[in-house]
């Protein structure tokens, strides 16, 4: 080739490449309408804005015929619900898939933490956003180890190619348990104190310290009562972990920022469960506030039982929970000379502690169906026996939570506003009380700093170590008396607020209080002539069941129940993990049973 | 104003001052450039003569009243001339007059305004002696006796060469008076000449019947086809004209082989576009996506190209010819070229037009009310429903049909304010809705007017185009509208340098139905009950009629403007270097207008009761769309000895960036004047947009030894804004070789009748990204985080209710190695051209498309949330083959031409790892794109007893099957109908029944003419293709539930009862569709032949019309969809075209027009 061909061919090559330099600039281009990742995590308000979405995942209670919180305990021996709920009466199947454990929630958290750091700033605007994030991330892990065990540990937003998480097997419930206690520390360590934030209504440290008693005592008596059984961990009593549980409500009570509300007021305990804003109360650790604005009309939880009207009642309060309740002389129903029988609802409240009443209606309370003002109060007559789904299946009829105002515990209009409380003090107490019981560490003082200002609210006389009345029906005979009355202390205090369930589970309790036992409500006699809502009257065995002692059994013609309930004490104790995950990771091993 | 010239033959002279010359040229000019119509005044550069055999005195007073010249002679002169026969179009005077005096003792001399007739020297012919130099001249035309400019004159055997100037005539300085002259130019046939010694030889080059030498567009530049190695088809611009067609896409179907041009879910609506693909599959999920559509090197939306735009139409299919686009052409290209002007030729204004009528084809037509009646209560009775319309709506419906005077509907029983309505009560009308909301007819139109021209410097083309498409519904007048207007402008600077500039306008207006029934109004007239009025009885529409919403409810309308400027300057530094810069900007702004109006029903007591429940609304978007380019190209080329060889190397930056924002409001005060400003509701705004780019670098090298052996390789190195720095830039390359055969010394033999053979090949791979960007995915390797506007937030972060806006985390994940689709494609093929006439052209192609983006549908353990994101792990192959066919033959004055095209293609899934248990409905390994999984179908149940002892088909339908039910064979013997697992291991009793990728489709484009008259025919169609009518679609199966899928037209009524055993369908059954399961017994068949297109013409001889200015007057009559053979028809009312796409389309048109095209000069 001559010279002058290569002559051009290199001139032209110079040409291209001036012209061809290489322009990554032009190639780096960024959505305009889109919140690009790469360019969002710039001051610390962005951590702010990030986490306010964690609050989105609390629970939350729409309009649609519930009644916020105080339904949960359907799934318990404290209410039952129209129809027995599966897991008690072992009819859980293994779902296909489920939305638990929430990874969504969790990748949530994780993606806040993998990316806070890019942020610089002020510490003091920054440490809250990320305390807020172990905090949330715990709350999520903490409802995996409650509904499952033991779960994959993620702590990062995974990718793909992140195969040895993704395909991570379960970790031990201790192990997990002790992640979301580091999580938990980490949050409190981060988290500024109440009302060290403008905004109310997000985490702090203290609501931090009071969940970490919740974590431990739920851990530590897990592992102690599930000892040697299949849900157990292995060469473990839950001692650390209880020990753990005491320290955190100590600590929470310690802080003084909490006390009780309403101390010996009358009404007082049902009068905490119904206001719209809780900020004034020292007891109230952790609230949703539903007092939003009117054009956004899903926010309304209370849908109560409308008496008189079409009525609206899907459950009632077991006779169970009922007989708990001590009398006013501080002995149970088994001995104390004030019990008057169960005959009516007046007799059942009649010389018991006052909480009772304060949770259950009898006749003669008030009870306001229409806006206040336009329509005369409406007296209770009896329970809510229409017809239907929306029957008060017992005769105990739940009034804790109820409002007089009647805009607060309806829905019409969407426009319910009555606060829903996610933790009290009063859970604190009785955490701190029982963790020292079941550490065999609680003394008398212990006890007063606990149990006995509980008891003080409602004018109930103390509990003294030294002389605890023995109860003949005591349920857990086996165990020491305080840690019965420990127990019928928290079921009386936190009745129908969702506790229960989790209480038994831990408790290994099923076999005391749930396998074969057929569930029973109020007696029965007092109500066979009332006049049915829905036309007509009870006729017994065709639209009332009723048991030897002619209490109300709700599920007497129910066949998957008349053997009493069919909970599989070597299974139901957890419920099973989706297929899906089990087929999809297969290092994830069924819960036992399952 | 020439008159004034008086006529002198041979008497005085005259003189015509030159100045005034000028000046009229410069008026002529100005009157062109005012877009005033010519006044087509002959000048000294646009002489016609077609004389045969007469005198040179007769051509001397023609050429005197053409150009206005005198011609002065002394008589004798011409005694000794022979006659003259001379054919020729729109040359200088010069070039006649050298014609005509070739050969004769006379020249010529031009002074001012005078020709003077001179007796000729004695011309040096016949001089044998050597070393004496001699000069052959001559006139090269056409066989229309056209000069040409540019033909190659070369002395045989030597490098003596010259060209013809743009006069067509060529000065050739040779050292002897023997030998042969050759006479070559692009697009006609090379002849050889021998001198014998003549100084003056004339040739008229014949047009070259194969092609061979004709140039093709290449991806950035030409080349000629006898030295293509790729696989490449190209049409001509002609090729689609005269068709009243709405745009380029519906002008292509069926014009090219593997070129697949499908009708889209729009079905033949105004304004619709149709798909358009290059051989078959891109992907496992049966995609077809769109080739790289370029207008003038420009990507383009094909909808705003008008057709009489474009000079050719070139399809890039294999790899190695689109590879030079990298990444943006992993499909192949369409190549579109707009008309340029030529060089040296007059201003010619062209113009043409179109009128035509169309009709809806395929439209269903409806039984009457009561068989509608008595059908659907059939069927409820079938399905345990009982008489679903009573008695006495049967009385009234029998009434109404026996005097139509009577009332259409009655008030409700129970709620006299409303009348009857197919859920209540019944009215008793009986209309076809079909018949009450589409039109018999419409009327369409196009007119285009272009100008174009040149000098030796400089040319021009200025086109300007108008459209208007009706729709085929009553009430609204849905249309489509498209007007152009296109200047391309070249010009040689110097001879180093020349500039291109091009802009175009295009404006696209849709105006369709209004918002809230555009979904599908077809769907919504069949489920349209014939019972329903359209008007009450007193006088208001029905509310159910739909038609005040359609009238008066709101429209949709979309005007679309489309601004284009482009930009080349080409420099020639040196020979055979050449330097091409190209800069290009695009805008396009897109503003819509959708408006929702409360229209009147009528109740019982009022006609005009506003219909309450639609709230009145107002939409409007507005997007802007800019994209440029810029790339520079270096050619190099040379040959020495039989080699040649050219480099090009290139670079190209390209951008595209869209901006739009969106605003609603509802409650309008005044439906008279719809604005956002002027309505009361809760007013939201909002915007959107994206940006993406590529840089490349790219070359190629092509190499041939005597055009014998060929070869060419390509690369790109390319990068994309799409992916992530480190995955960002990837090259692609390809290599092709050629062979032809026919030049081979062996081959001398057989060369007289195969004139050419060549083999080609070429493997190349490219890149995909045009898959994401067609999906509307300009960020795939990028992570957004997602945003909650406070009134979504359910928390209140204080007790009195303040909500904070919040930020989420990505909702997917892109993968790190996220990366382009690879497609590879192996290209063989065969090119012969024999006994002149005819031309064959023929390529099997494989494309594996590797590393495709497949969902993460595989089952990840949910610990990976949100969700696996896609990555590259999936594989197809697509199979195909081509075959084109031509030929053209001139017996006398009567030509003949035809053209087929065939072609084939087939996909599979190769890889696929996310279905391993091969669940059918997700591709699994193995799988044949298109496969129809489905039941043998026995027959249908003729008894009760036959039903009790066939295997059990209670899998399929819980309920009581009976006769006239389907028997479903029970292919795996296991007593009982069913899916099985639904995997392909085990698929129950189905199996694959069908296929739904047409077997072949071909095209078979002839043409007729004689003496200007001229006919063409346009055959397109598809071989089999199988399509199993969707479960329950009322279209097929007639009524099938309640109150929707209910059409019943005169072919559903052919349904088994106990006396019409042998009916086609099963006996129609509400609520149990599972005698319509895909089965065997109703697979259509989607085979059709379509008479797309026949046009008559006749072009009018110009002499008739020359003195008028006017040339080339065509008038012809076209007609598209003419006629169609399909065994569809004979179930349903169905086009097989459109079927495809949806069974309730927009259906197409069967149009009739009338058209014009002529050349003013």
């Amino acid at each position: 080739m001559k010279t002058g061909n290569i002559n051009k061919i290199c001139m032209m090559i110079a040409m291209i490449a001036i012209v061809s330099c290489k322009k990554n600039d032009l190639l780096n281009l960024t959505p305009p309408t889109q919140l690009s990742d790469a360019s969002y995590w710039n001051t610390p308000a962005d951590l702010v804005t990030y986490a306010n979405n964690f609050y989105n995942y609390q629970d939350v209670f729409y309009l649609g015929g519930n009644i916020g919180n105080f339904d949960i305990d359907d799934n318990s021996d404290n209410l039952l619900p129209t129809r027995p709920d599966n897991r008690l009466d072992g009819l859980n199947t293994v779902v296909a898939n489920s939305s638990y454990p929430d990874w969504a929630g969790i990748y949530d958290a994780n993606y806040f933490l993998a990316n806070y750091q890019r942020v610089k700033g002020d510490p003091s605007v920054i440490n809250p956003s990320v305390g807020e994030a172990y905090f949330f991330r715990a709350q999520l892990y903490f409802n995996a180890l409650q509904l499952v065990g033991g779960v994959p540990w993620i702590n990062k937003p995974l990718q793909s190619t992140d195969t040895a998480l993704i395909y991570a097997p379960r970790q031990p419930r201790n192990i997990l348990a002790d992640s979301i206690v580091s999580d938990l520390n980490r949050a409190i360590a981060l988290l500024p104190s109440k009302g060290g934030t403008t905004q109310q209504l997000r985490y702090y440290k203290e609501y931090a310290e009071a969940f970490l008693s919740r974590v431990c005592l739920y851990e530590g008596t897990w592992e102690k009562y599930h000892a040697g059984d299949a849900f157990g961990v292995s060469g473990q009593n839950g001692s650390t972990f209880l020990q753990e549980a005491a320290d955190a409500a100590q600590a929470c009570m310690n802080s003084g920022i909490f006390g009780l509300d309403n101390v010996r007021v009358p009404n007082g305990y049902f009068n905490l469960f119904n206001l719209i804003d809780y900020s004034a109360s020292k007891e109230v650790i952790f609230w949703k506030a539903y007092n939003q604005t009117p054009d956004f009309i899903n926010n309304a939880w209370q849908n109560f039982y409308q008496l008189g009207s079409t009525g609206s009642a899907a459950d009632g309060l077991s006779q169970s929970l009922i007989n708990d309740y001590l009398c006013i002389d501080g002995k149970p129903i088994s001995v104390s000379p004030l019990y008057k029988g169960d005959d009516t609802l007046l007799h059942v409240i009649a010389n018991r502690d006052p909480r009772l009443h304060q949770t259950i209606f009898t006749y003669g309370d008030t009870v306001v169906t229409n806006n206040p003002g336009s329509t005369p109060l409406f007296l209770f007559t009896y329970p809510a026996f229409n017809t239907g789904n929306n029957i008060c299946t017992t005769g105990y009829q739940i009034k804790k939570g109820l409002s007089y105002n009647a805009n607060l515990n309806t829905y019409t209009g969407g426009s319910g506003t009555q606060g829903l409380i996610y933790m009290r003090y009063a859970e604190v107490l009785l955490n701190y009380a029982e963790a020292k019981a079941e550490l065999g560490t609680i003394t008398q003082g212990d006890i007063d700093l606990s149990i006995n200002l509980l008891r003080d609210r409602v004018g109930m006389p103390h509990l003294n170590m030294a002389s605890i009345t023995t109860d003949p029906h005591w349920i857990f005979p086996e165990l020491p008396p305080i840690i019965n009355e420990v127990r019928r202390e928290r079921r009386v205090e936190l009745s129908c607020e969702g506790f229960r369930l989790n209480d038994i589970l831990r408790w290994a309790a099923a076999p005391d209080l749930i396998v074969k036992k057929q569930p029973a409500g109020a007696a029965s006699k007092q109500f066979l002539t009332v006049p049915l809502q829905g036309g007509g009257s009870f006729v017994v065995g065709s639209n009332i069941f009723l048991n030897a002692q002619e209490y109300i059994i709700p599920y007497g013609n129910n066949p998957n129940v008349a053997s009493g309930y069919g909970f599989n004490v070597g299974r139901d104790y957890l419920l099973p993990i989706p297929l899906a995950q089990t087929v999809a990771n297969p290092k994830i091993k069924q819960n036992p049973g399952w | 104003m020439y008159n004034i010239f008086t006529k002198l033959i041979g008497k005085k002279t005259f003189c015509l001052p030159s100045k005034l010359l000028l000046t009229m040229k410069i008026t002529l000019l100005l009157l062109i450039a005012g877009f005033v119509q010519v006044s087509a005044a002959t000048n000294a550069q646009n002489i016609s003569l077609n004389v045969k055999n007469v005198s040179l005195a007769e051509v001397f007073t023609v050429l005197h009243d053409e150009s206005g010249y005198n011609f002065l002679y002394d008589a004798e002169l011409l005694d000794r001339t022979n006659k003259v026969t001379v054919s020729v179009n729109r040359a200088t005077l010069t070039d006649v007059l050298d014609m005509c005096l070739k050969n004769q003792p006379v020249s010529y001399v031009i002074t001012d305004k005078n020709v003077v007739i001179t007796k000729k020297e004695q011309e040096p012919v016949n001089v044998p002696a050597a070393n004496v130099r001699v000069t052959v001249t001559g006139i090269i035309t056409n066989e229309a006796g056209a000069p040409l400019a540019g033909v190659t004159v070369t002395l045989k055997g030597t490098a003596i060469s010259t060209s013809t100037n743009a006069k067509g005539i060529y000065n050739l300085s040779i050292p002897t008076d023997e030998g042969v002259l050759v006479f070559s130019s692009v697009g006609y046939q090379t002849v050889g000449e021998p001198l014998k010694g003549r100084a003056v030889i004339n040739m008229q080059l014949k047009i070259q019947n194969t092609n061979l030498n004709d140039v093709v567009v290449v991806a950035y530049g030409t080349q000629k086809k006898v030295d293509l190695t790729g696989a490449v088809q190209q049409i001509s611009g002609t090729d689609l004209q005269n068709r009243p067609v709405q745009d380029i896409g519906s002008a292509l179907q069926g014009e090219m082989a593997g070129l697949n041009v499908t009708t889209t879910g729009a079905g033949g609506g105004p304004g619709a576009s149709k798909a358009i693909n290059i051989r078959g599959f891109t992907g496992l999920n049966g995609n077809l996506a769109s080739p790289l559509i370029l207008v003038d090197g420009v990507e383009t939306d094909i909808m705003s190209v008008s057709p009489n735009d474009i000079e050719s139409v070139t399809m890039l299919k294999d790899a190695a010819s689109s590879a030079l686009y990298g990444s943006r052409a992993p499909y192949g290209v369409l190549l579109i070229v707009t008309k340029h002007g030529k060089k040296d030729s007059p201003v010619t204004l062209t113009y043409s037009d179109n009128f035509s009528a169309a009709q809806p084809m395929g439209v269903p037509d409806e039984v009457n009310s009561l068989v509608f009646a008595e059908t659907l209560n059939t069927g409820n009775e079938n399905g345990g429903g009982g008489q679903l319309i009573p008695n006495d709506a049967l009385a009234r419906i029998k009434a109404y049909l026996a005097d139509p005077s009577l009332p259409d509907n009655v008030p409700q029983p129970n709620n006299p304010e409303n009348w009857s309505a197919y859920t209540v009560g019944f009215p008793n009308a009986n209309t076809n809705w079909f018949k009450v909301f589409i039109k018999n007819w419409t009327q369409d139109q196009q007119h285009n007017l272009s100008l174009s021209g040149g000098s030796s410097k400089t040319t021009y083309f200025v086109g300007a185009s108008t459209n208007v498409y009706n729709g085929t519904y009553n009430f609204i007048n849905d249309s489509y509208t498209r007007d152009n207007l296109r200047a391309n402008l070249t010009t040689e600077v110097n001879k180093y340098i020349t500039f291109t500039m091009q802009t175009n306008f295009a404006q696209q207006i849709n105006y369709g139905i209004d918002p809230y029934t555009q979904a599908n109004w077809f769907q919504t007239m069949a489920f349209n009950w014939p019972i329903n009025a359209l008007i009450d009885p007193n006088g208001g529409y029905d509310l159910y009629s739909q038609a005040a919403i359609m009238a008066n409810g709101g429209i949709n309308r979309t005007v679309d403007d489309q601004y284009r400027v482009s930009g080349d300057i080409t420099i020639k530094p040196l020979p055979g270097l050449t330097f091409t810069g190209h800069y290009n900007y695009d805008m396009e702004l897109a503003d819509q207008f959708i408006d929702a109006l409360v229209t009147n029903y009528s109740t019982v007591s009022d006609p005009n009761t506003p219909y309450s429940l639609a709230t009145s609304s107002l939409t409007k978007a507005y997007t802007k769309t800019t994209y440029y380019d810029y790339n520079w190209i270096g050619n190099y080329e040379h040959n020495f000895g039989y080699h040649y060889f050219k480099i090009q190397l290139g670079q190209e930056t390209e951008q595209k960036s869209s901006d739009g924002i969106f605003g609603y409001n509802s409650a309008l005060y005044s439906q008279e004047t719809p604005s956002l400003s002027l309505a009361s509701g809760l007013a939201w705004l909002l915007d959107n947009g994206y940006s993406w780019a590529t840089n490349r670098t790219f070359g190629r090298f092509n190499y041939n030894y005597k055009d014998k052996y060929l070869l060419e390789a390509n690369g790109a190195y390319m990068g994309s804004s799409l992916f992530s720095q480190s995955s960002r830039y990837a090259f692609f390359s390809s290599m092709s070789a050629g062979w032809n055969i026919a030049k081979e010394d062996f081959f001398n033999p057989l060369q007289k009748s195969i004139s050419n053979l060549k083999l080609r090949a070429s493997y190349g791979v490219s890149g995909d990204i045009e898959s994401l960007l067609q999906s509307g995915s300009y960020y795939p390797s990028q992570a957004f985080l997602g945003t909650g506007a406070a009134t979504s937030s359910t928390w209140a972060f204080s007790p009195t209710g303040a909500r904070l806006p919040y930020v989420s985390p990505p909702g997917s994940f892109p993968s790190p190695t996220l990366t382009w689709q690879k497609p590879y494609v192996f290209d063989v093929g065969l090119d012969v051209d024999f006994l002149q006439d005819f031309s064959l052209s023929g390529d099997w192609y494989r494309r594996d498309i590797k590393d495709q983006l497949a969902n993460g549908t595989v089952e990840y353990p949910a610990t990976l949330y949100p969700s696996a994101p896609q990555i590259n792990n999936a594989e197809s192959v697509t199979k195909g083959w081509e075959l084109t066919a031509s030929w053209k033959h001139q017996y006398g004055d009567f030509a003949l031409n035809a053209r087929m095209n065939l072609s084939h293609y087939s996909g599979e899934v190769t890889k696929w790892p996310n279905n391993p248990n091969e669940e059918i409905g997700q591709p699994y390994p193995g799988e044949k794109l298109g496969t129809i999984w489905g039941f043998k179908t026995v027959g249908k149940f003729q008894t009760q007893q036959q039903v009790d002892n066939a295997p059990s088909q209670a899998a399929l339908y819980a309920g009581k099957w009976g006769p006239g039910d389907i028997q479903y064979a029970d292919l795996n013997n296991d007593g009982k109908i069913d899916f099985g697992n639904g995997t392909v291991s085990d698929p129950g009793d189905e199996e694959i029944i069908g296929n739904s990728v047409p077997k072949y489709f071909y095209s078979l484009l002839t043409g007729a003419s004689w003496k200007g008259i001229f006919i063409s025919v346009f055959l397109q169609g598809q071989g089999h293709a199988d399509f199993a009518p969707p479960t329950g679609e009322g279209a097929f199966w007639g009524y099938t539930s309640y109150p929707f899928n209910s059409t019943i037209t005169p072919k559903s009524l052919d349904y088994w009862t106990p006396t019409n055993t042998n009916a086609y369908f099963p006996r129609p059954v509400l609520g149990n569709d599972a005698s319509q399961l895909p089965q065997t017994g109703y697979l259509l068949n989607l085979a059709y032949m379509r008479i797309k297109n026949l046009q008559v013409g006749y072009t009018i001889p110009d002499k008739y019309t020359q003195r008028l200015h006017i040339y080339g007057l065509k008038i012809y009559t076209s007609c598209e969809n003419l006629a169609t053979f399909s065994g569809v028809f004979a179930h349903q009312y169905y086009d097989p075209e459109i079927l495809a796409a949806g069974t309730y389309s927009y259906p197409l048109q069967r149009t009739f027009s009338l058209g014009l095209n002529m050349n003013i000069k």
